[in-house]
């Protein structure tokens, strides 16, 4: 058995809050986000074939805001500024220092697709284009190799911190930020680094627009998890992040952790070969529920709360809610999930429910979640929904499902209990 | 061999067998730009391709399936994974440019699906069920991925994992990277190589299956590389500056623990760098025969490194000496994988 491995420091930001004491606060009073039309030139959403306009909230007021504010520090990306500003926060929240991070015996790793460029640019002109094109839309030239490779975010983020490694940038759909933890945790036991900063993120792409509106999973007018009546998923820009490192580092500084990591288990559920997985069937996820607490030694019963994955898609919700009810029905753990207020953060969405795990287990209690409908997935499922449920929280699970068909789940303990 | 260590058991590796010259397209002004301004900057005029489509007709996705089938079966795994233990089978699939389906005249929801994460059909038929993710890297993708592996092989997370990518070419790209190159090496204080007017680029598809020396002896593995280190360091490739480089120190420190008998070098198409890289190599591995990758036929981008791991392990009597893999890039970080 290898050390416990707590998280020291929590930090995010979207268009719902911009920092996590906002966060906390915001999802305590239960607020909802403003979203936004994607497209706000009708010929360009008709050009791109929509039938209705979706909406998002990409975080452009504190791009703008913030972008420019490291720019002298060579981090020209308002993405990367973004994420220097989350970083400071969690390092910070953790009572450590910029040097701890620019150690060698740190590893910084993005749960994120990475950096992608903005179809809108060029997509039209893409195969053909002649001079005119050139100098009326400057920006065809986006189709610049700087636009797509990754290295264009993560060299301006090692610059500015100097780290002595190398961002590791993991991906796995909307299970990313889940993804990351288990190589975090895998490098925390064998003692190969002293600390993990793991920081996911996903901006809302026109890529990404396009895709999800080619599976028609795209809600037009809200996105109610668990709802009968849920149409889709309503994307958002997010950054949230969370610091990992031996108790014993955290607590010799004088830190008290959130919560320990008990436990991961990733496993991937299959579609037909003609389509993506869309999610996972009931069966598998059970099995994966079951498997981890067998693999942490654990029963049903040791679990107090759940925070499901939740995107809004119905045939995923509906799963996941029946698989929760069949491996907990007996004891009925307390179940939130507050996609619908903050919007889904896709690769982002693990990490945002770490930061919030770090309030209910802090404050004992797991806070409310705002549905203006009822849910009809409630059979065996005992949803936080009027107020908050105080509790002795020992344990929760975190689950998390990429549309690639990856399952990625943990266990987090509270401190004492590890 | 030590049981514990982590080696490779198999591989893969795809690619066209013929080239052809890049010639930009004259209904595209863009793509006549960036040729003139990479010609302008480098001095590179020909640009000969492998590319699948042109040769086997195989599209991208094609290519990794083959290249992912192949190294299933050369490490022997051909239905040897079974559904009850395909959990502990991994994938760590690196790419350098993201969901780039787009550049194809039909980009279709299933090839977008497929591009954005990895083809979950081609893990089903194998009954892959472990760890999978998608590594965004550069150049040194091949390194960070089997560090990545190893860590989840020795953490116990996995058995077995997969690791490689594709290399696509598309004009935008190697056009607009030469020139990114050519103006990080100017500002280097490197001019025009003249006497190097052509390039050869190859499309390619790779993979190599790593796990822990005993499992593979377990199952009757008897052909293994053995990776020994694999480790990054930031690096400095000025030429001007090439004292200050960490290299030399890190270089010494590998050659006290093992006899490094080759060193390979030059898989980043940079003069500066190549010549840092020699130099500082020259004086530190005074033991070790220098091969300079930069001279090769043709440049796969990412899968160069998983191009020297793959040429060792279907050798009919690999070397058992001790080997040196040095990759660079320009943002900064290079890397060091020692092999025997």
């Amino acid at each position: 058995m290898g050390p416990t491995i707590v998280v020291s420091g929590v930090g995010c930001m979207s268009d719902y809050a911009e920092s996590a004491d906002t966060f906390f606060e915001n999802l305590k009073r239960k607020q909802c986000v403003a979203f936004e039309p994607v497209f706000t030139d009708s010929t360009i959403q008709e050009v791109f074939g929509f039938r209705f306009n979706p909406k998002y909230a990409p975080m452009k007021r504190l791009q703008k805001q913030h972008g420019s504010r490291y720019k002298k520090y060579g981090v020209k990306d308002p993405r990367v500024a973004l994420m220097v500003k989350t970083t400071n926060a969690i390092m910070k929240d953790a009572g450590l220092t910029r040097e701890d991070l620019s150690s060698d015996r740190t590893q910084v790793m993005w749960g994120a697709p990475g950096n992608q460029p903005d179809l809108r640019s060029f997509l039209v002109q893409m195969q053909s284009n002649d001079k005119l094109d050139l100098m009326l839309n400057p920006k065809l030239k986006d189709l610049h190799v700087k636009k797509f490779r990754n290295d264009s975010l993560t060299t301006q983020y090692a610059d500015y911190y100097q780290l002595q490694r190398p961002v590791d940038t993991v991906f796995s759909a909307c299970s990313s930020s889940l993804s990351a933890l288990v190589p975090a945790m895998a490098q925390l036991q064998s003692g190969q680094v002293d600390r993990v900063l793991l920081l996911a993120w996903q901006e809302v792409s026109t890529f990404d627009i396009l895709f999800m509106s080619g599976l028609n999973i795209l809600a037009k007018d809200q996105s109610l998890p668990f709802s009968s009546e849920t149409e889709g998923l309503i994307p958002a820009f997010g950054i949230a992040g969370v610091l990992l490192e031996r108790c014993d580092d955290a607590q010799a500084r004088g830190n008290k952790p959130y919560f320990s990591v008990k436990g991961t288990s990733a496993s991937r559920a299959f579609g037909s070969a003609n389509s993506p997985s869309m999610g996972a069937p009931a069966r598998m996820l059970s099995q994966t529920f079951e498997s981890l607490l067998e693999k942490v030694g654990l029963k049903a019963s040791d679990i107090d709360a759940i925070f499901p994955h939740g995107n809004g898609i119905r045939a995923s919700d509906q799963a996941e809610a029946t698989a929760i009810a069949q491996v907990f029905s007996a004891t009925m753990p307390a179940v939130a999930n507050y996609t619908h207020q903050y919007g889904y953060m896709l690769a982002a969405s693990g990490a945002f429910d770490l930061v919030a795990a770090a309030y209910s287990f802090r404050q004992q209690e797991v806070l409310p979640f705002h549905s203006p409908v009822s849910l009809e997935e409630t059979k065996g499922v005992n949803f936080v929904l009027d107020k908050a449920q105080p509790l002795e929280l020992k344990r929760m699970l975190k689950n998390s499902i990429g549309i690639d068909g990856s399952l990625v789940t943990t266990i987090l303990e509270s401190v004492e209990a590890a | 061999m030590n049981t514990s260590q982590v080696v490779m058991t198999g591989s893969s590796w795809v690619e066209s067998e013929t080239s052809s010259l890049f010639v930009p397209r004259l209904n595209n002004a863009y793509e006549q730009y960036l040729f003139e301004e990479a010609y302008k900057a480098s001095g590179i005029e020909y640009w000969h391709i492998k590319k699948f489509a042109d040769s086997a007709g195989l599209p991208h996705m094609t290519a990794m399936e083959t290249a992912f089938d192949g190294a299933v079966s050369h490490a022997g795994l051909q239905r040897k994974i079974k559904k009850k233990n395909g959990n502990r089978v991994g994938l760590i699939y690196f790419d350098e440019y993201g969901p780039i389906s787009f550049m194809e005249r039909k980009a279709q929801i299933k090839e977008m699906y497929y591009s954005d994460v990895f083809p979950s059909n081609v893990l089903q038929a194998h009954n892959i069920s472990g760890y999978s993710v998608r590594l965004r890297a550069e150049r040194n993708a091949p390194m960070q991925a089997i560090q990545l592996a190893k860590n989840l092989i020795e953490g116990g997370e996995l058995d077995i994992v997969f690791v490689g990518g594709i290399n696509p070419c598309y004009s935008f790209f190697f056009l607009s990277e030469q020139l990114e190159t050519s103006q990080w090496e100017k500002q280097q204080g490197s001019s025009i190589n003249k006497e190097n007017n052509t390039r050869h680029l190859n499309e390619a598809a790779a993979f190599i299956v790593l796990e822990r020396a005993e499992h593979a002896e377990s199952r009757g593995v008897t052909n293994a590389t053995e990776l020994l280190v694999v480790d990054s360091t930031r690096e400095y490739y000025s030429a001007k500056h090439a004292s200050e480089n960490p290299l030399p120190r890190q270089w010494n420190q590998l050659a006290q623990r093992y006899p490094i008998a080759k060193a390979y070098m030059g898989l980043y198409p940079s003069d500066v760098i190549v010549k840092a890289e020699s130099m500082l190599m020259s004086d530190s591995l005074t033991d070790a025969e220098q091969v300079n990758l930069y001279e090769r036929k043709g440049d796969a981008n990412s899968l160069n490194t998983l191009r020297v791991l793959h040429d060792q392990i279907q050798k009919p009597e690999p070397s058992q000496n001790v080997q040196l893999i040095h990759s660079a890039d320009r943002n900064g970080f290079g890397w060091n994988l020692l092999f025997k």
